[in-house]
């Protein structure tokens, strides 16, 4: 069974996001990157199934050299073999742009299945994984929260939460599946993995090898266009109450949500 | 020296320890390898940027190095009396084995300058003397012999294949990944399965090793 996981590589959720002076952009100096984390169940999941059926874990990323980075991660959980999509063209493209560079790198890959998160958390648009499925003209199915392969390799079956209840889709193979959390625990690299990593092999491809076009990517070619971005208004400081007994203290606090809060 | 070359370690890895491993081959060939005993906890990420970024190959005997040393020691008219440079030397362990195999000269070459150090202390514990470089521009002088173990993992370095025979009339070259070399001039000398050590628990596929031969006048069947 062989599986590809698509991943992206995003801001640590630690990191402190600037607006560029554009104000439609981040300022992407100092930032830590992470591999996205939802993209990370994706890469568990497959690794669990190439333990259980045999076959290769191929690991897709897209953007500048830095991706490359968590692209050894995966390999480092024990992913096979790397593709990074990386062109100066790309910068700035959309999700379904992005979408369009993956399929062509994936569409004549040997696959029965592929993994991806059911979104980034950088951008929260969650388009990219349904958009490939769509563009290879295969199932998608959105936010996995168990995924099971059949005996005989043919079909999969996945759970889907809704509304608190769950939904249990069969599709056959090959399918696109987006990862929710609860999917799996995802393992962490261990030396021998880490080591083994950097002796897999990770091709790039930049838009010239894909055979397409680079006028149809970059932030010219978006459908989907970022108008202003702004930041959640800030904080107000909090209030410490005076009183010199815990009684006055109370009555205090007491007024204070009654007339200024007005919460009582 | 051993202190130092931890010290080296304990900086990418500050929990690694160095510890003595002896190659069972005739006659043994002892290295300071990684002890395999605490490789298996959780890595941090920023952990895995480190090592990925300084990657202590020489604290490992990769299997196409064993293969190659084994090589070597079973058949050592092929280094006799030679100059020999062991490029991508890591632990060394190749270079020792040319030495113990009788080489005339044996140049150890890594771009990591810890892994020169290494395979130093590595020569001095079976009592045999290499040279050291950090590069082949530094390589002058005539060579008779070039031994590459385990450097294709990285499709870059395939050009380095003509700048061998460049160097050297003759070449072995030992790697576990590329199964089905094609590159002129080259041909599949041997076949062996072994392990890395400490052990990485690598595929059955990663643990076969090729061994290819490059000759500067050869025409056989991958030649042009």
């Amino acid at each position: 069974m062989n599986i590809i996981v698509l991943l992206k590589q995003v801001p640590d959720t630690e990191t402190q996001i600037k607006i560029a002076p554009d104000g439609k952009s981040i300022v992407t100096d100092d930032i830590k990157w992470i591999m996205n984390p939802y993209d990370e169940f994706g890469v568990e999941e497959a690794l669990r199934i190439k333990e259980k059926f045999g076959g290769e874990v191929t690991v897709v990323g897209l953007g500048p050299k830095r991706v490359t980075e968590s692209i050894r991660t995966a390999l480092a959980m024990g992913a096979d073999k790397g593709i990074l999509i990386t062109d100066d063209a790309l910068e700035g493209s959309d999700s379904l742009a992005v979408a369009k560079a993956i399929t062509a790198a994936v569409k004549d890959l040997d696959y029965d299945l592929i993994f991806t998160g059911q979104r980034g958390i950088d951008d929260d648009m969650g388009v990219v994984g349904a958009s490939v499925a769509e563009l290879l003209g295969i199932p998608n199915i959105s936010l996995g929260i168990k995924v099971e392969i059949s005996e005989d390799q043919k079909t999969v079956t996945v759970n889907r939460p809704v509304e608190g209840q769950t939904l249990v889709i069969e599709s056959s193979l090959p399918a696109l599946i987006t990862a929710q959390k609860g999917l799996n625990e995802p393992r962490y690299a261990s030396l021998p993995g880490i080591m083994k990593a950097k002796r897999k092999p990770l091709e790039e491809k930049s838009l010239a090898d894909l055979g397409l076009d680079a006028s149809e990517f970059g932030t010219e070619a978006r459908k989907v266009k970022i108008l202003e971005l702004t930041p959640p208004p800030e904080r107000a400081a909090g209030k410490i109450i005076e009183g010199e007994t815990p009684q006055e203290k109370a009555a205090e606090l007491a007024r204070l949500l009654h007339e200024e809060a007005k919460v009582l | 020296m051993n202190h130092d070359l931890s010290l080296h370690l304990r900086k990418v890895l500050p929990d690694a320890r160095l510890a003595a491993v002896t190659l069972a081959l005739p006659p043994p060939i002892r290295l300071m390898l990684l002890d395999g005993r605490n490789m298996n906890r959780a890595y941090s990420w920023e952990e895995i940027e480190r090592i990925m970024a300084h990657p202590p190959h020489w604290a490992f005997c990769w299997a196409g190095g064993r293969a190659l040393a084994a090589r070597l020691l079973e058949a050592p008219y092929l280094v006799r009396g030679k100059t020999v440079l062991d490029f991508g030397c890591g632990s060394g362990v190749v270079g020792i084995a040319a030495a113990l195999s009788g080489a005339g000269q044996v140049i150890a070459c890594d771009r990591d300058p810890v892994a020169l150090k290494a395979v130093l202390y590595n020569a001095g514990l079976n009592g045999v003397t290499l040279l050291t470089r950090g590069d082949l521009d530094e390589i002058h002088g005539a060579v008779d012999l070039v031994l590459a173990a385990d450097i294709l993992y990285d499709r870059d370095n395939l050009p380095l294949l003509d700048r061998f025979l460049k160097l050297a009339p003759e070449v072995l070259v030992a790697d576990s990944r590329v199964k089905d070399l094609c590159w002129p001039r080259y041909a599949l000398e041997a076949e062996v399965v072994l392990r890395t050590l400490p052990d990485l628990g690598e595929p059955e596929e990663h643990r076969r090793v090729m061994i290819y031969r490059g000759r500067k006048n050869h025409t056989g069947r991958n030649g042009t």
